[in-house]
This record gives structure tokens, sequence and C-alpha cells, in this order.
């Protein structure tokens, strides 16, 4: 740095700062200085590549005033102001900042009209989310028939629904009402029904009810029921609106279980879909004496295999929070060593009456939002604009401070009324189950590595199905296929993966599996196969078909072990991948688990 | 003269001067508390204070309560406190409920008021306010006399005593003592530390005279008393009151609240009274402070236990179980009092402590299946069958409590100079209990004969509490014992230490498991330590205000300059592990779920209350939680190991785990190999892990059935206290290195061990070196620097390793800073920007440097510029928010981003602060 340079810099600030004032359009002087001034200068600048506006824009929107979000947001309504996938971002970026920082870009921006009128779709989609966001009035028109749009795209459909709900006025909210209160229990129509519970939750609670009369116990209500758990009263007044209709036991059984399993067990919502599903209220928490004569009755009659079926029943939910042997949900703390370490009782309490105590980093808030949300989580951070915290279902929720109401310390995220599902029996075989792991026996801790966390092909095709594949289709149908084509299923403790869960419902007798290893120094990596099936195995695109014990030579990084099975009608068919290193390799590798 | 003849002629000076408050009138029995902040804190160490005025007042039969607390200011919400700690209404008054009374277990038979027997009921209140208060300066002058004026007024309308409106004495700070100390604040900094002082001394005078209060200057003569020759020395850092000084203020204050005194009290009486004055003041600070309040009488105390096998159920609840003992610690300091006043009468009284209350019994909720549910261990050697050690590796013992009874619950470890090792041992561990001996130790062990296992056990302490961690500095050691960082040393060469200093106040220890723990230097020669949730802590230093923190920190320590920050302010549940690499990169670890942060993405600047958010992770770790980390550099192992990351795991996995650690992006990523060791015995609790001067691994087993804090009753007899043991893990067919000499060694020889490729090698010599007298070491290092080969592919390194060395000096070196901010090497430049920020009060254009380092070829440096501009305050912060965004016209990375949004985000606050300018 030269003597110049240090003369040089005010005046440069000055003509920056004029510039800034310029770009903004308005008066310098009543403005609060702008922490992004620096980074305005930069993208100003010319010396920022194309690959580097990014970051830059991405920035300005995460800090900057409302005179620096419409420097921003006129580039996006120019024609030639941004590279599109920019354009696109830059479009979250702002409808974040409005959403959490209470920033929005200053003036008038009916000017996204054009592009929520966009033939693009992902620009389309962008514009309509931060119409919706900002509340562009000028839009509604647009925003009604694409809510109405029963060909328009589902994602599309559910920003404009939203858009709706924030612009509001009396039509947008007639056109909301209508969509909830017509047609058959789609997935709009549900959507319609959690937005209306923003402005008119008894009128939204009517047409719950409704939707949920009519509902077969196949269809995913998740949607509006979050939408009335999240709002204050809002269950309450779902549940005094069930009363008045029939709903069918399964469909009551299954949205009891969906709503312990986002870690809520709400007393009047609980009680009316209890009594449809013709199950009991919730019990109290048990005494002192009533555990001892649990855990009596759980050494003397609990069965740990028995148990661990039920443990993986999906109507329970366990495995959404909670994994064993590292596959399995990551919303509560891992299993696999936990009859180890705590005693029979703590384990007893911690199913039935799990907010007796919470470990440090399981401690949830709950917030209580102006516009009158209730939403519990386990904070991650937080600054003066914004916390961020995880929610039951292991999502990352941001919530902006100026949004919080009032803030409380909750109670466990682990639901207490799941357990009514269970017989006593079933309730003393998965005590048994769980008070078993980690210590020495069939659910100790796994040593030899084995494939815990699968990928199942939710709807495979033909190719695959019909005959032993060719590595052509493999690499095409398998290895090229979408993230969002497969499902998960899980090992047992002992890492056999039980074959007849596969073969239920809809699925095709053949099933395609997939699990991961992650290789951190390459070398030979021994594979063992284990199964009662028929089974052909590859690794990436290399098959091994139906050979049993094999080497396979691995390079450093994420590699495909790919199963195809034929599930027969024999009792409990099962499938075990174990991988270890043969003596003389120098390979270190873990195998992937997680969700 | 000698400087204490001296004193007492000033002290006769003082009292000669008109500038003598009012006298204060004492009546028989009455109760004084003493509040205010550490000036306060530290009187009842010392005792001179107390002692004095029982000396003058031997009939009275006083009370004195020491409720002095480091960082505490006027204003309440600057007395930051954990959970429940009682107010200090409460605290003066004697009277505070339960705090949750109806969590309380059926069983628990508790006194409906917590504080009935703690005797403060103050009739008298000391107050010590105005030292912290003067960050503020000028600009904060109207704030604190307002706040003054507030709080004499809420005193005055008070009661404490249940019968009469308090006396209150209201005492100036003391001055800041000009030090001969190039390492302290200089001569024009204490200048000005007094201009600022002395102000709020002058504005407590004026609001105390408007308010009628009872006012006494320690300004004046402190001032007039660092001015004596030869230099008196009253003070350990220019602001904390050393013994001598203890005794000068505590003289000024008895002079002027009560003149002249009548009778002259003979030195060996005084010394014996002083004795039982402060053998009081230990029972008042441990019931005071309690450690473990957060299961005392914060949320954990109203967990209650199952009796017999089980978990939570409707047995006593920790409440229930340690009031009592905080009960039996005030009559034990009560019955203390009239030992006190015995003295103070010429007399002497045994203390025969027969009328406490009894203790609760508590029955495990895990017992073991022995008789008396006594729980199974397994020996030393027993305990390798269960261990799986690592191919090609081998495990054996050095020492276990079968040999040396001592050596319990190991919670830190370190090889000294002479290559012995020192062990942490936590006898008491919760923490003490009342009536017991006090007796956590360090303890030395040491192989005389070369056979592999330890042969020696010497005590080196045998009285401290809660050594949660420990590390060696300057010929002695600094010693964890929350809420004090104690210096002990060792003057006489016996192995034991003989001089003990208090050098930091403050540091929480609501849960001693969370209390400061994972010492280590970095190659600097800065002390980091960490707490985890639940803690408030407030520590003082002479270089700016007190630093506060609530739960979760890192914090850094200069021990030489007495430097004290936080150094990481983030949202931990309870961080353990904390480790330097090669090049000064660090890695820190929470501790509940081993989640492992790459230190600089979360260790920027963040100012009181903000914290950081959740930078990524260096890896995503499969098993938790976490103890302790080390690197491995050792030539004793194969080159693959070379730099791994080792990491303890207590629960999910019970060993040692190993990581390889490879640059990414910016950052560093980490995968996992073969552990060392894992072992199937459920007592294995490896604690501590550290490489030895052989080159071989070395770590602690804690080996205990029950670890958890929170699963059981803060004393569950099951809590073990009587094992502990330390192995070493060593290459099979490797030889074992030759331990270096370091202890004693010549400075140039010292030198040469910077060149050696182990990590603790260069780390012990650094700490020998740190206790050579500056002058030799810099002399012999500028040499030692000029003959380094340039050709050598260890240049870069070497050169950095003299940096760092006149960075643990505290000598500062442009020439060589700006060397190696050019260095071939992106690490070197990285560690040396570091350097620059420790420096940058100290050498030419800091920002300009950081600008070029911000625009650096490496993305490494570039995420340590934007690190480095954090720091900046003032009218530098908005440069340093003009300088930092440059780094956005190179390649991003995730670290990147988030580095520079946390910078982003402490200067924007600064610049919002100073009010858009």
């Amino acid at each position: 740095m030269n003597d110049e340079s240090q003369h040089l810099r005010p005046r440069r600030l000055v003509v920056v700062a004029l510039l800034h004032c310029l770009l903004a359009a308005v008066a310098c002087a009543d403005e609060t200085a702008s922490a992004v001034g620096p980074l305005m200068k930069l993208y100003q600048s010319g010396r920022l590549s194309p690959e580097r506006q990014p970051a830059v824009v991405e920035m300005i929107c995460n800090r900057g005033n409302e005179h620096d979000l419409r420097v921003v947001f006129d580039k996006i309504v120019a024609t030639d102001g941004m590279a599109e996938p920019l354009r696109i971002k830059a479009m979250g970026w702002l409808a974040e900042a409005a959403r959490t920082r209470k920033v929005r870009p200053a003036g008038e921006l009916a000017a996204l009209a054009d592009l929520a009128r966009s033939n693009e779709a992902p620009l389309r989609l962008a514009a309509v989310r931060l119409a919706a966001t900002l509340s562009v009035a000028g839009v509604s028109p647009d925003l009604q028939k694409i809510a109405a749009d029963p060909r328009a795209p589902a994602d599309l459909q559910q920003a404009a629904i939203a858009g709706l709900v924030a612009i509001g006025g009396d039509q947008n909210r007639a056109t909301l009402l209508k969509l909830a209160s017509q047609g058959p229990a789609t997935v709009a129509r549900m959507q319609a029904v959690a937005a209306v519970v923003g402005f008119d939750a008894r009128a939204a609670a009517g047409e719950a009810a409704k939707v949920l009369a009519a509902a077969s116990p196949q269809d995913d209500t998740a949607v509006m029921l979050d939408a009335f758990l999240d709002r204050k009263e809002g269950s309450a007044v779902l549940a005094k609106a069930l009363g008045q209709v029939k709903v069918s036991a399964d469909v009551a059984k299954r949205s009891l279980r969906y709503m312990y399993s986002v870690g809520r067990s709400d007393a009047e919502l609980s009680a009316v879909l209890s009594a449809a599903a013709g199950v009991v209220a919730d019990p109290p928490p048990p005494t002192q004496e009533e555990v001892a004569v649990l855990v009596r009755e759980v050494q003397e009659h609990g069965d740990a295999a028995r148990g661990e079926k039920i443990f993986r029943r999906a109507d329970l939910s366990c495995m959404r929070c909670h994994s064993v042997s590292r596959a399995g949900g990551q919303v509560g703390p891992e299993l696999s060593a936990v009859g180890g370490s705590s005693p029979l009782d703590y384990v007893v309490n911690s199913i039935l009456n799990p907010s007796l105590a919470v470990k440090e980093q399981f401690v949830t808030r709950i917030f209580e939002t102006t516009d009158g949300r209730v939403l519990t989580g386990i904070v991650i951070d937080r600054d003066e604009t914004k916390v961020r915290f995880r929610d039951a279902q292991g999502k990352t929720i941001t919530l902006a401070v100026a949004d919080i109401d009032d803030e409380v310390e909750g109670k466990s995220m682990m639901p207490t009324g799941l357990t009514k599902f269970l017989t006593k029996g079933e309730l003393l075989d998965l005590i048994r189950f769980i008070s078993e792991l980690g210590k020495p026996g069939p659910y100790a801790v796994q040593t030899v590595p084995a494939i815990q966390r699968w990928r199942v092909l939710i709807d495979p095709p033909a190719e695959l199905i019909a005959a032993v594949p060719h590595l052509e289709h493999i690499r095409q149908l398998v290895l090229g296929s979408a993230p969002e084509a497969w499902g998960a299923a899980y090992g047992q403790v002992a890492g056999v993966l039980p074959l007849d869960e596969l073969r239920k419902g809809t699925r095709p007798a053949v099933a395609i599996l997939r699990g991961e290893v992650k290789v951190n120094q390459g070398g030979k990596l021994a594979v063992r196969v284990e199964t009662s099936e028929n089974a052909q195995v590859w690794v990436d695109a290399e098959a091994f078909e139906s050979q049993k014990e094999f080497e396979v030579s691995l390079e450093p990084g994420l590699h495909q072990v790919i199963v195809r099975v034929e599930i027969s009608d024999r009792p409990a068919p099962g499938l075990k991948i174990e991988l270890t290193r043969p003596a003389g390799s120098a390979v270190q590798f873990e195998v992937v688990g997680g969700q | 003269m000698k400087w204490t003849t001296a004193l007492c002629l000033l002290v006769l000076a003082v009292s000669a001067a008109p500038a003598r408050a009012a006298g204060l009138e004492l009546k028989k029995g009455d109760h004084v508390c003493i509040i205010g902040n550490t000036l306060a804190e530290r009187m009842q160490h010392d005792g001179w204070l107390e002692t004095l005025i029982h000396a003058r007042f031997p009939q009275h039969e006083l009370v004195f309560r020491n409720l002095g607390y480091s960082g505490d200011e006027i204003e309440l919400g600057k007395r930051l406190r954990s959970m429940d700690f009682g107010t200090p209404d409460q605290w003066l008054a004697a009277s505070a409920p339960v705090p949750q009374p109806k969590k309380l277990s059926p069983k628990d038979e508790v006194a409906e008021n917590r504080f009935e027997r703690t005797n403060t009921k103050a009739d008298v209140i000391f107050a010590f306010f105005g030292y912290n208060e003067s960050f503020a300066g000028e600009a904060g002058l109207g704030k604190f006399r307002q706040d003054l004026e507030a709080f004499i007024q809420h005193t005055l309308s008070q009661q404490y005593n249940g019968t009469s409106v308090p006396k209150l004495v209201l005492f100036s700070p003391i001055a800041q003592e000009p030090l001969n100390d190039p390492d302290l604040p200089g001569k024009q900094a204490v200048a000005a530390a007094n201009a600022r002082i002395g102000k709020y001394a002058a504005a407590m005078k004026e609001v105390a005279a408007a308010k009628g209060v009872l006012f006494v200057d320690l300004f004046g003569p402190t001032s007039e008393a660092y001015r004596a020759q030869p230099s008196p020395r009253l003070t350990i850092n220019g602001i904390h009151l050393n013994e001598a000084g203890d005794k000068f203020v505590g003289m000024a204050i008895a002079q002027a609240l009560f003149g002249p005194a009548l009778k002259n009290v003979q030195p060996p009486e005084l010394e014996r009274l002083r004795r039982a004055v402060n053998d009081k003041n230990f029972y008042w600070f441990n019931r005071y402070r309690t450690t473990d309040g957060f299961s005392t009488y914060g949320e954990r105390a109203f967990l209650k236990f199952s009796e017999g096998p089980g978990g939570y159920g409707e047995g006593r609840s920790n409440y229930g179980t340690v009031q009592r003992e905080l009960e039996v610690l005030d009559v034990m300091t009560a019955n203390r009092d009239r030992r006190v006043w015995a003295a103070a009468q010429g007399g002497d009284l045994k203390v025969e402590d027969d009328n406490l209350p009894p203790f609760f019994p508590v029955i495990s909720n895990k017992p073991g299946p022995l008789e008396g549910g006594a729980h199974i261990y397994l020996g030393g050697e027993q305990a390798i069958e269960k261990m799986k050690v690592h191919p090609g590796m081998k495990i054996s013992l050095f020492a276990s409590e079968e040999q040396f009874p001592e050596l319990v619950n190991p919670v830190q470890m370190a090889f000294d100079g002479k290559g012995r090792l020192w062990v942490a041992a936590w006898h008491t561990y919760p923490h003490w209990k009342p009536t017991e001996p006090m007796d956590d130790k360090l303890l030395i062990l040491e192989d005389t004969n070369g056979d592999g296992r330890a042969d020696v056990c010497k005590t080196f302490a045998g009285d401290i509490h809660n050594p949660t961690g420990f590390e060696f500095w300057n010929g002695g050691v600094i010693v964890a014992q929350g809420p004090d960082l104690l210096f002990l040393r060792d003057t006489n060469g016996d192995d034991k230490y003989d001089v003990k200093v208090r050098l930091l106040h403050g540091l929480d220890t609501a849960d001693t498991h969370h209390t400061a723990n994972s010492f280590v230097l970095d190659p600097g020669g800065a002390l980091y330590f960490q707490e985890g949730t639940f803690h408030h802590t407030q520590v003082e230093s002479p270089w700016g205000p007190p630093r506060r923190v609530a739960n979760g920190a890192v914090f850094r320590y200069e021990p030489r300059a007495q430097k004290f920050d936080v150094y990481v302010s983030f949202g931990f549940a309870n961080p353990h592990g904390h480790a330097f690499d090669r090049w000064g990169q660090d890695f820190v670890y929470d501790g509940t779920g081993a989640q492992p942060y790459h230190a600089v993405l979360f260790s920027s600047s963040v100012d009181f209350p903000h914290k950081h958010a959740q930078p990524p992770q260096v890896y995503k770790q499969r098993t938790r939680p976490c103890s302790g980390v080390e690197f491995l550099t050792s030539r004793h192992f194969p080159e693959e190991f070379q730099g791994n990351l080792l990491v303890n795991n207590v629960i999910g996995d019970q060993g040692i785990l190993r990581y390889k650690v490879s640059d990414k992006d910016s950052s560093f990523a980490a995968v996992e190999a073969d552990p060392i060791v894992m072992s199937s015995d459920p007592n294995f609790r490896p604690a501590d892990v550290e490489i030895g001067p052989d080159g071989a691994i070395w770590f602690t087993d804690w080996n205990n059935p029950i670890i958890g804090h929170m699963q059981h009753n803060l004393r569950d007899p099951s809590r073990g206290r009587t094992h502990g043991r330390v192995y070493r893990v060593q290459y099979d067919g490797r030889e074992l290195l030759k331990a270096p000499a370091i202890a004693g060694e010549p400075t140039d020889r010292l030198l040469e061990l910077l060149k050696s490729p182990e990590d603790r090698v260069r780390s012990r010599a650094r700490i020998e070196l740190s206790g050579r007298p500056t002058r030799e070491v810099i002399a012999n290092l500028e040499k030692w620097l000029a003959n380094l080969d340039a050709g050598s592919p260890e240049y870069e390194h070497q050169r950095l390793e003299g940096l760092w060395l006149h960075q643990n000096h505290n000598v500062v070196s442009e020439s060589l800073l700006k060397q190696v901010l050019k260095s071939r090497d992106f690490r070197a430049r990285a560690a040396a920007t570091r350097v620059l920020s420790a420096w940058r009060d100290r050498v030419g254009s800091p920002l300009e440097t950081l600008q070029a380092l911000v625009n650096d070829e490496h993305p490494r440096v570039r995420l340590q510029a934007i690190w480095a501009l954090s720091f900046f305050t003032g009218p530098d912060a908005a440069k340093a928010g003009e300088i930092v965004v440059e780094s956005l016209v190179h390649a991003q990375d995730d670290y990147l981003k988030f580095a520079l949004d946390e910078t982003m985000k402490t200067l924007d606050r600064r610049i919002k602060a100073a009010g858009g300018q």
C-alpha cells in the first residue's frame, strides 16, 4: 500500500456514496447509513467477474437497507440486468430479506407482475414467490388464476396461494375460501384450507373437517394439519369442528399419529381424534410406583426381538427421529448405546414422560409469532434479526425476531401419545428392546460395519424388475436416477434388512436397493452378502451379480452398493451386507448412515 | 528504607489528611456485608480489612460476609449470575425462597428460606464499585451518577436486618498501579486510566456527599502510595491487590473510617487473627460461590432420582441433598466467626463443629452388582484385555490407583520439561463436600528406572479444588480452580508448590462438568480454556472493561500480559477439546455432541451479548461425546499417522478415534480412519490424550461406571472416586523417540528444538523458554533466525516459530512479521495474519496490511484476514468494513462466506452503535 492510495481513499468514498445515492434514487439526507456501502461500491466497481456477482448480491440482500435492495430489484426486473440463474436466486434472497429482516425494496414493486407472467417456469415461480412475500397487490389477478388452475404445477400453486394470503383483501380471501371449500381432498384444496387458517381459522376448520371426513387413509393431510398445529389455539378450533363430522377410524388414527410424530399432543384434538379412532385418551405420566411395576414387567415379559419390530413400525414414527446403528432420523438422540448407559426406568420415563429431564442439547423453545403461529424447536443460533431452530421433523426454520411475540422454554419434542397405539405387551417389548441396545449380546453396538441405511427405488422400471438388468440399465436407471425416486429403509440393529417390510403395500416383489460407502483412503474392500433370497449385487457400475463374497478395489469418494433382490414368500426374508477391510488392504471407509 | 516502612508512614500520612470521611459507628454484633467487584472479592482471601477492623473493635463481635463478585457493576444488569444464584437483595437480607418448590420431592426436608443461616442480614454495607464502570469514560459519567443515586436510594429504603436501614459506605476504586513491567499497560496508558478512574472516584464522592452517605476515597491514597520509592508493588496486574496491597488498603480504610488506632496490636497477634479470618472466609467463599450451582439451586437442582436401581424417581432431589451441605457451610462459617472474636480478644477457640446439621444420605440409582451396591472395576492391567488397539500398536499401563491411590479421576495431564507426567486428580468430584478434606491434586508421576511403569508419585498440590484443567507456564503451572484461575509455583525445588497467586476471578462454575477445561497453549503463548452452557462469566483485566459471556465460550488468556478475552462466544452445549496444528490452526469441539469446528470460523470478534452463528463443521461426527483431542505428530509412528487428529469419545464409543485431516477450500475436512483404541469395558472413559516425550500416545482413563451429571444425584455414591489410570500406546517394532532434554537446557539448545517435527516438543521448549528472561531469549533468537538455512524445506516454518516466540515473549518484531506475511507458504502467511491481529495496536498501518491479505492468492489467508478485520473498533470498524468486502472479488466457498458474514455482523453493529458514522 503506497502513500498515494491513502490520499485517494476518502475521495473514492465520496464518489461511491454519491453513486450509491443516485442509484437508489433517493435523497441522502433522510437515509440512515447502509451497512453495505462497501459492498455496493464493489458491486458497481466492475471488479467483479460474473461468477463473483452472486456472493455479492446475496450479501447485499442479506444486509442492505431498503434502498440497497431496490438497486437489486431494479436489476432483476430490467431485461438485461442480471444473468438468468442469478436473477432467480436474487428473487429468493429478496424474499428472504423481507421474511427474516423485514426489509423490502423501496418504492413501487408492480414491475414484478411481468416476471410473474413469464413463460420460463423457474423464473415465473421465483417471481410469484417474491410477489407473495412482498404482497405486491398488482399481481393478485395472476395469483388468483394460478391458484384456481388445476393444471398449474404444485409449487407454483402453493406460491400463488401464499401470495393471496399475504396480499389479503376481500377478493383474494374469497378466492381462497372458494378453493378451500370445493372439490376432492386434493393437495391444492388442503393448501387452500391451510391458507384460510391464517385469517379465518373457524371457516378453515369447518372445511378441514369436511376434507378429513371425505379423506381416505392414504391421503397425506400433513400440510393442512400443520397449519392448525402451528396456529395459536388452532388445534382446539379444528377439534371443535371435527366434533361435528364423522371421520373414519383410520383417518383419525393417521391424523393422530401425525400430530404425535411432530412432537405435539394437544389435549382437545387428541381427545376428538382418539374417540374417532377408538383408542383411549392420553394417559397421565406414570407415577414412580407404576414405573417400578413396568420395570418389573419388562424384565419378566419384555421381548427385545419383538420390540425391535415395533420400534421399526412406520406408524410409531420412532425412526423418523431416532437412529440405531447410525441409520434413521437425526432429530432425537442416536440410540445404539442407550441401554448400556441408562437404567431401565430411565428408559421407561424417557418414553412415557420424556419431559422429566431434557439434556442440554435437546432443550426446546416455543415461539409465538405476532401473526398467531406457535412454533417449537431446538435453537441452532440467533442474532438480533433472526432465530434459527430445528423442528421436530428435522427442518431448519428461520424466524424473524420482529415476528416473535413471546418465547418460552418448551418440553421435549419426543411425543408422548404414540405409545397408546400399543398393547401393553407391545409396550413391554419396545422398552425391552431399547434397554438392550448397547448391552453385550445381539443388540450390542455393531463392530463389523454393515449397510444399515438403504435407499429403495420407489417405482422401479420394468427393465430392472423383469430380469437381471445389464450394466447399461444399472448406469441409466439406478446410478442415473433422481434422488427423489428413492425412499429409505433401515437395517435392524444386527444389520439385517427385513425384506418382508418391503413386500407390503403396492411394492413389487422385486426390490432395487442401494447402500452408500464413503471411501477415505483407496484400497480393496471385502463385501459379504448374506441373504435368504435371490439377489444380485453391483458396486457402482461393476457387476458381481450373485457372488456372496468378493473384493472390490475402490478409489476415495462415495460409492454405491446396488442390490436387486427377488423377495419370495418364505418367512422372514432378510438381506445383510457386511463390508470389511481384507488383510493387507489400505482401505479406510465409512458406511453412510443417517436418514 | 524498606517499602513496608514507607507504607506505614504513608498510611499515617493518609490518616492525618483532612480527606477522612466522617466516622462510621459500629455497634456490637453488627453484620458487615462487603459488595462490589474483584477489589472486594479478593479481600476475603487476604483478609486484612476484616482483621484490622476486628482488631479495633475486639469486643464488638462483628460478622463479616464478603459478597464481592468479579466484574460486578452498580447496574444490576451487569452482575451476571447463573440461574437462581440469588439476587443481591436476597443475599443482603439473608432471605430467599426455594426457587422451584413445586418440584421438590416429598422426601426433601428443606428450609423455606435457603439463606436462613448465611448471617448476612446487613447492618452495614461496604460497597466497592466504579472501576469497571469507569471504562465508559466521560460519556458514561452521567449514567454512573444516576445508577449510583438509584442504588443509594434503593439500599437506604431496605431493612436487610429486618429492623433498620443499613449504614452504607461507598468506596472509590483504587488507582491503577504503574508497574515497571513491559508486558502490562505502560506509563501513558496507566496515566490515561487514572485520569478516567479519578473522574469516577470524584463523581462517587459528589454523589455520596449529596446523598449524605459515607464515602472513602481509595483513589488518592493508592495514587500516592504508588509514587513511593522504592516502588511498593501493591497489585498483581495494576488493578487487583496483592497481599501487601490488601494490607495497605485495609489500613487506609480503617484509618479513614475510624481514625488513628487507639491500641497498637502486635504483628504476631494480628497475623493470628488474620489466619482465623481467612479460615472463616474459606468456608464462606465455598458457601457463597458453591460450585455446581445449576444443580444446587438452578434448574437441575430439582431433578429427583429413584432410590435404588432406576433413573428419575421420587427420591431426594439434588436440591434436597446439597442445600444441606450449604447449611453445613453456613454453620461452619458461623462457628469460625466465634473463633475470630476470640482471637480478636486475645484468646483462641478450638472449633468443634459439633453443631452441624446431618447430611442426607443418598441411595444410588445405579448401584453395582456387588455387595452393598459396589460396582465391578477391572484392574489396570486386566482392563487392557477389553481394549482393541489399532493393528500394529500395543498398549501398556503406566500408572493406576492400585499402586498410587491418589491417582483418581485424572481429568487432564501434561508432560513437564523434565519429561515427567503431571496429572490433575479430581478426588472431590463433582465438587467438594464440606467436612471432608478439600484434596484435589496435581500429581507428578515419574518412571525413574525406565521400565515403562511409574514408580514415583509426588503431590505437587494436594489442597486444590475442581482442577478441571492446567498448563505449565513460566516455571510454574496455571490451574483451574473455578471460579478462580491459579498460578502455582515451586521455588525451592521440593516439587511442592510454595507460591499461589489467584490470577483471574469470575469463571462460572454453575456446572463443574462445564467449567474451565481443555487447557491448551497456542504457539504464540496464549492460554485457552472453555466452558459450557448455563454458565455466566465475568472477568476483569487491566486492559479493558470486564469480559462477560453467557452460555458457552472459549477463553483466551495471555498470562504474560494478563490480557483476557472471550475467544469464541457460541451456544455450545459443553465444549471439550481444543487443539492447534503445526501451523497454528485450531479445532474446537462441542463435547456433548462431539461436533468439530475450525476455530477461525467462529472466533472472530463479537460483542457481548451477541454470539456467533453455527459454522460448518470439519466433519460429521458419528458418535458422541468428546472429552479431549490431540494432533498426532511423532516420528515414532509411521508417516500415515502424522497430523492425524485423535478424538477421545466416552459414551457412544469408548475409545480414541482417529481422523485424517486435509485442506478443503479455505478450511479443513477430516475423514475417519481406524481408531487408536476401543474398549468394551463400560467403565473406560479416556479423558485426556497427549503425545509424550517418547513419541507414544499417552492417555488417562477416568474409569468410572457413571459419568452423567444429570442422570444421577450429585452425591450418588456410585460416582467413582477411587480409580484412575494412565496408559501408553506404542507402535510395535518401532523405536520410541529419545526424550529431548528441555528443563534447564541453555537457551540456544532450546531454540534448536523449535525445529523438531513433533508439535509437543516445540510446545514444551516454548514453555521452558517462557520462564527465561525475555532479553536473553530474544537475543539468542535473533542469532538463531539469522543462521537458519533459507534453502531448507522447513525454513518457512522455522521462521514462523521465530515469530511465535516473539509473541510468546510479547516482543513485537514488525520486520519479522512482515517477512512471514510474505512467506511462500500460505500456512505461514495465515499464521502470521493471526500474529498481526494480536499486535494490531503496536504495528504500523495494520488495516493496510490486512487489505493486502484479504486479497491473498490463498483462501486460507483470506479467511484469516477476514477474521482479523473483525477486531477493529471505533472509526477503524468502518475502514475494516470497507476492506473486508474486497475478499468477495476472489473465489468463494462456504467457510469464507460464513466468516465474512460473521465479521460484517460485528462491524455493522459497531458502526451502528457509533451512530451510523
